[in-house]
Order: C-alpha cells, then structure tokens, then sequence
C-alpha cells in the first residue's frame, strides 16, 4: 500500500519544481553499525563493524580493532577473528549454529562495550521451489506508443509454518550467469566465466501479511525483471533464492529497514525514524546503534535459465556479428567474475 | 450630506439596536467638565444608549451632569443644554442627535412640503410602474379606510430596509420601516401615489388602488454610489472589543472574494488562513491548522452539516462555494457550549436562503473551475429555492501536458437548498450537498473521495422570549483509491456515515441573559476498510477490515450575561458522553507489555449495538469581559472540550484515503484544556481594530504513531497508534482597518504545539520521552492583506504572508547492511524546511451597480506568488545511481500565476 503514497509523492514532485537541498546543521555522529547473523549451515559466519557515513556519501567507515564475541545459552563462547576492513569471522570451533539455542554477541571498541539482545534460531523453514516465467509485456506510453519489452518473473512454492516454523521469513536473491568467450589468441582458448549480477541494493523481500495463518504458499512472486543485456542470458543464468527464516524481532526490524531505505521523506510520508536494532551499549543504553546481530537459518533453491527455456523471447548473441562487446574477449573484467565453476552449476 | 449620513445611520441603528423605550431607561451620570463629545461616547458604550450623530455637529464644549438614576431623556437634554444641538427617538430603541435647525427642517410638519418642493425643482425622474390594487372591495361597495402593510427590502437581494420612509405625500401620511424592514400605513381607500425613500437606493414610486387591507412590499434598487460606505451588518461594528466572545473572528462572503486567491478562485480556507492564529502544513494540503491544533480538532460544519474534508484537489481548494455563502465564523478561543467534538476551532458556514421575490443568478468563469447560481421563489414570499455548481475543468489543462494525458484532477460541488416560511415566527428549511474529487495520475494510479450531506432545520420564534431551532443532518464520506499496476493492482476504500439530530432553545426570560439551552446527539458509522484485486491478473487478496461505529450525545447550556455595563460573561456547561458501539471484535493485550500483533491473548466478540466502552466529561465553557473603556476592553476564557472521532493519518499532510476513527477500548478520547486572555481596543471610531491575544492548550491522550506505522488495512490499529500529552501556546496580535478607500488587515502570530509520548509498559517512546515539535508546529506567522479602492469600480488588493517552516525529520547519515544503503535519520520533526513566504494580488474591475442594470459583472486579474518565490513544499530524499540518497526541495507553485476570472449576477 506504500506504493500509493510515493506515487502521490511523485505526482508532486513531477509537477514541481526540483532542486538539490542541504540541511545545514544536518550532523553525522558517526554511529556503530553492525551486521552479522549465525546459520544453521556450516562454514563462516561474519560480523561487519562500521560507522555511518555522511548523508550523501558512499562509503562506509569500518572499525578494525575491536573484540567479538559470540556466547550461546549453553555456557560456549568463541571470538571472532579479525579479517580486517571491519570483518571479523566466527570459524565455528566452539560454538556452532543450531536451531532452538539462544545466541548473543559483545562487542568492545575501545572502552565501549556492546551486547545484543539474545536471539533464539528459528527451525529451518525449507522450501520447495522457485521456478520463472517469461511474459511479454505492452505499455502504452503517453504519447500514444506501444512499447514491448520481455520480462522474467522468478516464483516460489514453499509450505508456510510447519509445525514449530515460524512465518517471518525473508528473501535474498543472487543471480550468476555464465559466459562464454570467443577463442583467444595465440592458443585460441575459450574461458567460461562466472559472472555475479550485481543485485538491487534495495531490494528487500519479506513475508507479508498474506502468510499469516498460511500452510503454504504457491506462485508467490518473488521479483521480475526485464530480460536484458543479452550476455547475461545467451548461457545459464542462475538465480539462487535464500530462504531466511528470522525471529519476530528479526522480521519487525527488516520490515522497518525496508520502510526507510524506499522512503521518500515527502509530504505525504509518514516521518522516517532511525531504525533501533537489536545492539545496545552495555554503560549507555540511550546511544544509537545502527544494525543486527541475527540468530536465523537459511534453505537455498535455485532455478535456471537457458536461451531455449526464454522462448518466445530470442536472446541476440552478443560475440555473434561484426561488433562483439569487450566481454567477448576477457570475461575476468566485471566485478566478482570468477573461472571457478559453482558446485551446483552442473553440466 | 447630513440627509446621507442620517439615513445611513438609520440603517446602522436598525441592525444594531435591540433595546426597549430607550428614552425612559433610568440611567447615572457623572461627569465633571468634561467634553461632551467624551460624554456622549461614554453614555454610548455604558448604556448601549445607540446614539447616533456626527462628529463635526458637535460644539467644542465642556459639560458637567450629575444625576442618579434619571431617565435618558432628561440625560441627553442636560447633556445638549446650550449645544444648538437636539435630538429624537428613532423607533425607540436609537436616539438620533443632530443640529437642532437640521432635525426640524427635515422631521417637522414641513418635511414633506419642502420635500416636495424640492423634488419639483430637481424634476427627479421617479419610476412610476402599472398600477397595484390592494385588498378587496367590501360586498356593498363601500369606501372606507384600509390598513396598508409591507416590506421594504433590497431589490433582488431580500435584505429588509430600515428606516426607509413610506409615505403618501397628498395625504401627509408617513412612516418608516422597522428593524424587519416592515411598515404600516392606514390610508383611506381610493387611489394613491405611494413612494418610499432612503438615502443609498434610488426613490420608489407607485400608484395603488386601495380597495381594503392589503398587503404591499417594495424593492429598492440601489443607487450608483460606492455602496461599500453602507454596511449591513448583524454584528456591531465594536464586536471585537463589546462582545464577550474571545478568539472569534468572521468573514463575510465579500471579504472572501476580495483577498487575492490562487488562479482567482474566491476561497473559504484559504481566506481563513490569513487570519491570526491559522495556518496549513504547506501549499497544497488539506486543511487547516488553528493555534497548534491538528486538522482534525476542527469542527468543520456547512449549516450544520458536518464537513470532514474540506479541501477539493488536495487542498488547492476548499469544498465551499463562495457564492451561497451567508457567513464564516470561526471560533478558536472561547468556544460556546454548544459546540464541541473537536478541541481547536470550529468553522461555521452559513448560507443563505434562494430570494424569496424573485428569480436570479450568479456565477463565474475562473481558468480552473466554472460556477453558477440560480434561486428564486417557487411561491413568491414563502417558498425559495436555489441551486448552485461548480465544476472545475482542470482535466483539459492537466491533458495539455504531454506526461499528464490520462491524468485527471477533476472536482465538483454541488448545494441545493428549499427554505419556506411557514409564517412571520417559523422557517423551515431542506439542503442538499455533494462534493467529489478525482485525482488520477496517468492510468497508472489515483484518489476519489466524496461528501454528501442532507439537512432539514426548522426554527420557530415562539415568542418573543422563546425561539427553537432544529437540526437533523445526514452525511456521508467515501474515500477510494486505487493503483493499475502490475500484480499489485487494488482498489482500496474507507468511508464514514454519520446521522445528527440536534435542538436548541434559546432563551431571553431574564434582563441580561441570553441562554442557550441543548442538546446533540451523532450516530457515527465507520465504513469498512476494504481491498479487492484489481483486473484478473492482481495478486491482491480481496480483504475488508470493520471500523467501529459509536453515538455522541451532548447536552449544554450557555448564557451570555451583561452583569453590568462593563463586565460581561458568557457561562457555559456541556456534558458529553460517548458510546463505542458493537458489532465488533475486540482485541485483548497482554499486559504490561508492548502493544503488537503477537500479544494478542484473547478477543471479545460484541453483538449488534453493544456498548463495549463509554466516555464522557464534563465540559466547562466560561468567558469574561472587562470594559476598560468604550474602545477597549479585555477578554478571557476557559474551555475544556472532549474529542471522540480522531483522524488516523501520520503524514505531514493528510492525504485523501486517512480514515476517521472513533474512540475505542485502545484509543481514549481527546481532552483539551483551552485558556484565552486577549486586549482589544479600537481607535477612529471602529474604523481601526486592534488585538492581542495568548493562548495556551494542554491535550489529553493526544493520538500519536509509532516509528513507521503502518496505518492502512490494519485490523490492530491500536498496535501503531500511541498516546501522550500535547501542549500548545502562542500569541497573536492583529490590526484591521475596517472602512476606508485603504483598509485590510495585519497579522502576527507566535504559535507553538508540542508533543510528548513517555514509554509505558505498553508503548514505545518517541525521541526518548522528549516533547518534539508537532508536524504543523510554525512558530511564526505574518499575515498581511491590504484593499485600495482605485476608484469607483476598481479594487486592488495585495496580501502578503509569511512563515516558520515546518518541522521535517531530516537524514543525518547512510550506512549499509549487505548492499542495502540505509539511510539514517535524525529524532522526529529535528529539523525545518526553509521559511515560507509569498506575496499576492488582485485587480479586480466591476461596473457600476446601477438600478436598471440588472446584469452586474466584474473581472478579477489575479498573481499567485508575485515575486514567484520558489517555497519549499517539502524536502525529500532521492537515490542516485549508486543508491545514495540526496536531499531535493520541492517547490510546487515556485513562480507567479496569474488569472483572470469573470464573475456575474442578475
């Protein structure tokens, strides 16, 4: 229902004049950031520390130094190790991820030390499938013409609170696409690359309303997209779908994060509001501190894609024609491109 | 000059005075050499004696009086001893003084020669029309003397004249009209020449065949004279410093149509928001705020009827249609005990009833909406009727846009009314109202929202101690909107019905006393709040959530007291009691924890009209006068009122689908506190008014909203909704220059409203427990509106306002979780968007208002923000491509608009 009042906002601010704004006595008090989570699953677990940045700067300020400490309600503890700019990672020796314990950090910066609330890890909540469809789409644009683009909408099936699950459920989507180069000389070699796409960085997917009370939920869509550069779909492209299962508070926090990272501040918004997580100063319980420690547990699904699988849509092979794009001849040159093959990628 | 000014005070006597044998009246007087104008002014404002004279008649001397109850006669005639000035009753409820040469020349047996000579030397052109015959001859035929009676009224507007002389000059038969505008001749019977004259309206003249008793009303045209100079007026023209009422300010509908408007269109709010104490969140939004209070702690009503959005096209324009309207009252200090509900104001719009004697219109042509008028007799003298449109057609201008083709702003109001007259002492009158807004942006999305009311009110003067006034009032409001897009595709609607009976008596047994006894009672019927897919392809979930229904009832008494000729008070007591209603489902909390969804340990199901919880209070209403003086005077009031139906909306401005909730289980009435203290005076005799006023509100369980509440479709709305304290204060200064070829008014003031919501067991705080500034807290606000009458047909205004900007919660940094920029802001309502200010203007041209002219006409050429200051609608925050959010300022009428409207009457 949000939608509706930043489309009021944009109708003002289409009919309006826009210029840019400094709030001059608008401060940053550099405030503690955290973000880290411990899952069910094995491997590392990682805690970020960093400062809030000025409004309308990009880059965040990490902490290097502190200490970190995971303790579960077992009586276990284990610190984290320092991976540098800000990185501290749980190797998992003592204390473990398992569903039903109870788990809080500490974290000491300096003199200041910090807790977070404990977390109890929620059952793991599996979920069937994910599965796309590709549909084209017309719009009629204001001047009269028609437009048509290709779209493929990513839909998942899962049941919903088996018994001792809970509903508060949130989604992370990664996409990967493989792409194949043109012979390179002198030994005329093909690379296959693993490229990431670089996500929505807004994009925030939880359970709604609509699961409380579910079994089960089929063809809930997760998000579209429109089937373009054509690189990214003349080989597999992967979409692995995360299924978070998070606790209530867990759940009430993203809910807010997703509220205040799509605000507008208009008019006809509510007021924004810092989001409080779940981490607090152990001498100075009125500070501000930004982010969440979560205690939760992840089930992976995946689907693909292939040129075949996006009919009626033809994907245009990018290397194929007089003009082929850079990525033709080196494929190593976007962000997180690697050679190595995902384990699941198959054949 | 001297006949000018004694006719127009004639009219001014009519209107203003009420009292009985005034020449009888046993009054004290004790003045030691003292100036006798000072005198006379002094028994004016102490005695309410009505005296009427011109300044320069009156000699520069020194009188001395001292007598002990002695009636005002011997009074006035020891105070005009050796003066060469004398004086008559007038009606006898005025008293006219004027050079003693004057009064004989024009009130003495020889009037009528001299009047007659007169007319023969300036040959005056008198119109003459058919001949009227009066009465029936009697069954034998014989003549005999008749009893001539009528009314004497402005011609086409149903005003009554006062003090108009009727007369038969062959008979030396004379009289004038009375307070109604009514008179009575006894005339033989036989042919006649009957004429009516006042100075202001051209003389009327007609041959009447009078056969018996017969009835005879007349119209006066009025003359090609700047008419301004003539006011009619049912308050006085000291109101603001005689009357007990503190913080009551009116509008008339000219004054409305004379302050420079957005594209020329004549409007009741933002008329009202240039007064003191008035202010809106921003260009463009609903409502409006008075003294620190919320839009919804304004009591909104149109005869009665209550109005919960009063805004066409998100608040560019109010739902009034300016060309019906009788009066606009606003009340903001002292509220009378017979309002109540809302905690701030009260805005009352009178309109008026269709002309009883004959057919006419009125309308205009404005660049974004059109209006017309039209009313008449459907029995002449008894029965009225009028309708009036306005139909905006800024669909067609939005379409010129290539970005807004499918876009609409479109809106209409529409008022019918039917008044009878069932007789001299009783009215009885039916209105109807529809209002409808659409707001649609491409195909993509948009708002509907509609009122419609329907009135029946009867009044009966009983007699002359006794009137009854009666009220029963239907109204309803739906809000839809909706959104085409995609998977998300809905269509959402609200709505309230309410259905209001109310009685009033007033009283004028005791010497003194005005009361006003009552009592009110308003069925209030939340709508369900309800969601469906929209097109086949929706992912929606069809959803309805129920509101809650509930039933105010309100019993009050008020009297205004004159305890003496300087102290006045008006004392008033309401006692309100407010019912939740079932059929509901009433959620249980657990205790002593914060209010969510997941403490829900029971629910409690009610049957159809259960009572599931009460409120009431006891409402005190008291109001105080001092008279330091004739021209000054000081003021103060306490108001305690109860607020049961609240606006559920936690935008800065409202937006069109807010729902209108009753108090519940888990939402408390409102309860304020309202004090008042002001200084008037008035200088020039009332030409200048000045005024200074403080207030100071404390609100009870003031309705606040969590961090980031979700308020739609919300089945525990309770959970996002949180109670504190609110607090609001200031000060006001204004003044106005009433009468003259320059007049208007200027205004200051210092408002502020705060807000504090503590942490309890069962609710989160906001800024830590801090009181915070309140979304429409505007510290400071000037108003200016200046008039100057170029010439006879020619006005132009200016008006100029300006203002704190209004609080904003600002971002203050980023940070990030996993790729997500998040940005962080400051505690709620920290920081301001920049000041508002802005200066208008109006050229308005009209033609003479000449008798045979039946069409009148005017244009006014109108500029919007002159100077086209580029104010800050709002500040907002937009990401770039790197997902960094910046800070934008929204203008949203940054530059000058004018218009030209055309406005019409016959």
């Amino acid at each position: 229902m949000r939608r509706l009042i930043y489309s009021l906002a944009l109708i003002v601010l289409y009919a309006g004049c826009v210029e840019p704004f400094e709030f001059s006595s608008a401060e940053n008090e550099e405030l503690l950031v955290i973000e880290g989570s411990i899952t069910q699953s094995t491997g590392t677990h990682q805690i970020m520390l960093s400062r809030t940045a000025d409004f309308g700067a990009g880059n965040a300020k990490r902490i290097p130094g502190a200490e970190v400490t995971i303790f579960d309600d077992l009586g276990g503890s284990e610190r984290y190790v320092e991976l540098g700019a800000g990185v501290y990672s749980l190797r998992g020796e003592n204390v473990q991820g398992v569903p039903g314990r109870t788990y809080f950090v500490e974290i000491r910066i300096g003199d200041d030390l910090y807790r977070s609330e404990p977390e109890t890890m929620p059952l793991v909540q599996p979920a069937d499938s994910v599965y796309f469809r590709v549909a084209e789409e017309t719009e009629i644009l204001e001047s009269g013409e028609e437009r048509s683009d290709f779209f493929i909408t990513i839909f998942l099936d899962s049941p919903i609170n088996p018994e001792g699950t809970s509903s508060n459920l949130r989604w992370q989507i990664e996409e990967i696409y493989s792409f194949v180069t043109l012979p390179i000389q002198p030994f005329n070699v093909i690379f296959t690359c693993y490229i990431p796409v670089p996500a929505d960085p807004q994009r925030i997917i939880l359970a709604d309303g609509e699961f409380i009370g579910s079994n089960r939920v089929d063809g809930f869509e997760l998000f579209k997209r429109d089937i373009f550069p054509p690189e990214q779909f003349i080989s597999r492209h992967f979409f692995n779908v995360y299924q978070i299962s998070q606790t209530d508070r867990a759940q009430v926090y993203w809910e807010d994060i997703q509220k205040v990272a799509n605000q507008q501040g208009t008019i006809f918004d509510p007021p924004p509001a810092p989001v409080r997580g779940n981490v607090f100063n152990v001498n100075n319980p009125d500070e501000l501190v930004l982010g969440y420690f979560s205690a939760q547990t992840v089930d992976t699904v995946r689907t693909f894609t292939t040129p075949g699988l996006l009919e009626p849509f033809v994907v245009v092979d990018p290397c194929d024609g007089l003009d082929p794009i850079d990525l033709c001849f080196n494929c190593r040159t976007p962000q997180g491109s690697t050679l190595t093959r995902p384990s699941y990628w198959g054949d | 000059m001297s006949k000018l000014y004694l006719c127009l005070i004639c009219i001014a006597i009519s209107f203003s005075c009420l009292g009985q044998s005034i020449l009888s009246k046993k009054i004290s007087a004790q003045y030691q050499d003292r100036p006798l104008i000072e005198v006379l002014d002094d028994l004016n404002s102490k005695h309410r004696l009505n005296l009427y004279f011109k300044r320069e008649w009156i000699p520069d001397q020194n009188v001395t009086i001292s007598l002990d109850s002695t009636s005002v006669d011997e009074v006035i005639n020891q105070a005009l001893k050796d003066s060469g000035l004398a004086y008559l009753s007038y009606n006898d409820y005025a008293i006219v003084i004027a050079r003693e040469s004057d009064l004989k020349k024009q009130f003495s047996q020889d009037y009528f020669t001299l009047r007659r000579t007169q007319k023969e030397e300036a040959e005056t052109v008198v119109s003459v029309d058919n001949v009227v015959t009066i009465g029936k001859l009697s069954n034998d035929g014989t003549v005999r003397d008749a009893t001539l009676t009528g009314r004497v009224s402005v011609d086409g507007k149903d005003e009554p004249l006062v003090g108009v002389v009727v007369y038969i000059e062959k008979l030396n038969l004379s009289t004038t009209t009375d307070v109604d505008g009514n008179y009575r001749l006894k005339v033989p019977a036989g042919n006649h020449v009957i004429e009516a004259r006042i100075l202001g309206f051209d003389p009327k003249t007609q041959y009447i065949r009078v056969n018996g008793n017969g009835r005879f009303d007349i119209a006066m045209a009025e003359e090609a004279i700047e008419l301004d100079e003539i006011v009619v007026s049912g308050v006085a023209d000291d109101n603001n410093v005689s009357s007990v009422q503190i913080g009551v300010e009116r509008l008339s509908p000219i004054k409305i149509k004379e302050i420079p408007s957005f594209l020329g269109e004549a409007d009741v709010v933002r008329s009202i928001l240039t007064l003191p104490g008035v202010s809106t969140v921003g260009e463009g939004a609903t409502g409006f705020n008075v003294r620190g209070g919320s839009i919804d702690q304004n009591l909104v009503m149109q005869d009665g009827a209550l109005v919960f959005n009063s805004s066409h096209a998100l608040g560019f324009f109010s739902v009034f249609n300016p060309d019906i309207i009788k009066n606009v009252t606003l009340y903001k200090g002292n509220i009378p005990a017979q309002y109540g509900g809302r905690l701030s104001s009260v805005l009352e719009v009178e309109t008026r009833d269709g002309d009883y004697r004959k057919v006419k219109g009125q309308g205009g042509v404005g660049p974004v909406s059109s209006r017309f008028t039209l009313e008449g007799p459907l029995v002449k003298d008894k029965l009225s009727f009028m309708v009036a449109g306005r139909s905006s057609y800024s669909d067609w201008i939005v379409r010129r846009f290539p970005d807004f083709r499918e876009s609409s702003v479109f809106f209409y109001d529409a008022n019918a009314k039917l008044s009878y007259r069932l007789s001299d002492n009783a009215s009885l009158s039916g209105s109807y109202y529809r209002s409808f807004d659409r707001f649609k942006f491409t195909n993509r999305f948009g708002f509907s929202w509609s009122t419609t009311t329907a009135n029946a009110s009867f009044l009966k003067v009983v007699n002359p101690q006794l009137t009854l006034s009666s009220l029963v009032s239907y109204g309803e409001i739906d809000n839809s909107s909706f959104d085409t897009e995609s998977v998300d595709a809905f269509e959402l609607n609200n709505g309230l019905e309410y259905l209001k009976f109310r009685q009033d008596f007033y009283l004028s047994y005791f010497e003194n006393h005005s009361i006003i006894v009552g009592a009110e009672l308003i069925n209030y019927e939340g709508q369900p709040e309800i969601i469906r897919p929209d097109g086949d392809r929706s992912s929606i979930i069809p959803e309805e959530v129920s509101k809650d229904r509930g039933r105010e009832l309100a019993f009050y008494i008020n009297d205004e007291i004159e305890v003496n000729d300087k102290i006045s008070l008006s004392v008033g007591l309401r006692y309100s009691r407010f019912q939740n209603l079932g059929a509901d489902e009433v959620f249980v909390y657990q205790p002593g924890v914060e209010r969510s969804v997941n403490n829900i340990i029971d629910t409690l199901s009610f049957s159809d009209g259960d009572v599931i919880e009460t409120f009431d209070g006891w409402e005190p209403r008291v109001s105080f006068k001092y008279s330091i003086n004739s021209t000054s005077s000081i003021k103060a009031s306490y108001n305690r009122i109860n607020q049961y139906i609240h606006l559920i909306s936690n935008t800065a401005a409202a937006v069109p689908n807010d729902l209108w909730q009753v108090s519940n289980p888990h939402i408390p009435s409102q309860k304020a506190n309202n004090f008042s203290l002001g200084y008037f005076e008035n200088f020039k005799y009332n030409v200048w008014e000045s005024g200074v006023e403080v207030f100071y509100k404390s609100i009870e369980d003031v309705v606040e909203y969590r961090d980031l509440a979700d308020l739609i479709l919300n089945p525990a709305l309770e959970t996002e909704l949180l109670n504190g304290t609110g607090t609001s204060y200031g000060a006001e200064l204004s003044i106005n220059k009433k009468k003259g070829k320059l007049n208007g008014a200027f205004s200051y003031t210092y408002a502020r409203r705060f807000n504090q919501i503590m942490e309890t067991a069962t609710q989160e705080s906001i800024n830590r427990g801090q009181r915070f500034p309140a979304n429409f807290d505007k510290p400071h606000t000037v108003n200016c509106n200046i008039n100057i009458k170029l010439k006879k047909q020619s006005t132009i205004a200016f008006n100029f306002t300006y203002s704190t900007g209004r609080p904003v919660t600002a971002p203050t940094s980023n940070y990030f979780l996993g790729n997500v920029v998040v940005p962080n802001f400051s505690d709620r309502n920290e920081f301001r968007i920049p000041d508002y200010h802005r200066l208008d203007l109006a050229y308005t041209f009209s033609r003479s208002k000449i008798k045979k002219q039946r069409y009148q006409s005017s244009f006014t050429f109108s500029i919007y923000n002159l100077y086209g200051r580029d104010n800050a609608f709002s500040v907002f925050f937009q990401r770039d491509i790197e997902s960094i959010s910046n800070a934008f300022k929204l203008t949203v009428l940054g530059s000058p608009f004018p218009a030209i409207t055309y406005n019409f009457s016959f």
